[in-house]
């Protein structure tokens, strides 16, 4: 799942596990990029489950810090 | 009637609870208080009995001179609502209430983050809430430094009243860093509760 286009200014990283979502919180909080622990989107998931929402302008940044593989990283979706 | 009740020197909610029994017998009382979150709490009550409220500051105090029927009574003492928020709700307000940090039972570091995530979400779904009210542990999450702030600052300029138990407060230490919403006693937290048509716990 991917998008290039952000109309809100906001992205956020979607994972496989609650735990994966953790992870990345900590991964971001220890390199002090601002995020937010949300609720996955309804339109973009139908269950329960976190996701991490950034500034859309830190995707880079995210995308460098989020070892993918590790956090089970599904993807990153402008919002 | 007349009846004169002097509070100065009690605590929260000494002054609204004997203001209250005092207008049980009397058509005015008179509170003497020292301090303004008195002065505020009282006002609150003499809003929700539909009495008028006359504050007058003196060298021995602060004088609120309570008369019955001086004002409509408001349904409940917890300020103003949301529009068109409350059309689904059975009878009278719906209110949050939220007595922990942690969202359900369970490991706390999951349940933070629930809690941050509801808020979050509150923003976006009907119906809102009239009020939503922060109980023991809960105050934190209306303290600086709270994962739920910007969300809740959003919610409370939405119109949503946000009430942080003040005892609570007090007792985590965060009086001084409470960051939204107001501080309030349990009888003003007694009262939406009671005159809520439907409460939410989380």
């Amino acid at each position: 799942m991917s998008s290039s286009e952000s109309p809100s200014g906001f992205g956020v990283v979607l994972f496989r596990s609650v735990q994966g979502a953790l992870g990345a919180e900590r991964l971001l909080v220890a390199a002090g990029v601002a995020h937010k622990l949300i609720a996955v989107p309804r339109h973009l998931s139908s269950s329960c489950g976190f996701c991490v929402r950034f500034a859309w302008g830190d995707r880079e940044r995210i995308e460098r810090l989020l070892p993918g593989d590790r956090l089970g990283v599904e993807g990153i979706v402008g919002l | 009637m007349k009846k004169t009740v002097d509070a100065r020197g009690l605590s929260c909610p000494q002054p609204v609870v004997l203001t209250l029994k005092a207008l049980d017998l009397a058509d005015e009382v008179t509170t003497l208080v020292d301090n303004q979150a008195a002065v505020e709490n009282v006002t609150r009550l003499a809003h929700s009995k539909g009495c008028s409220v006359e504050v007058s500051e003196k060298e021995d105090g602060i004088y609120l001179t309570l008369k019955r029927g001086g004002a409509p009574a408001e349904p409940a003492a917890i300020g103003h609502g949301v529009a068109g928020s409350t059309a689904e709700a059975p009878a009278g307000p719906l209110v949050v209430f939220v007595p922990s940090d942690c969202f359900g039972r369970g490991p706390s570091e999951l349940g933070e983050r629930l809690m941050g995530a509801f808020f979050h979400s509150l923003l976006e779904v009907r119906p809102k809430p009239q009020t939503i009210i922060f109980m023991n542990s809960g105050v934190k999450l209306v303290a600086q430094g709270s994962r739920a702030l910007d969300d809740l600052e959003a919610l409370a300029a939405q119109g949503i009243d946000v009430l942080a138990c003040g005892t609570c407060l007090g007792y985590f230490e965060l009086t001084e860093k409470l960051a939204v919403g107001r501080v309030s006693n349990m009888y003003d937290i007694a009262t939406a509760l009671l005159e809520a048509g439907k409460v939410v716990e989380l």
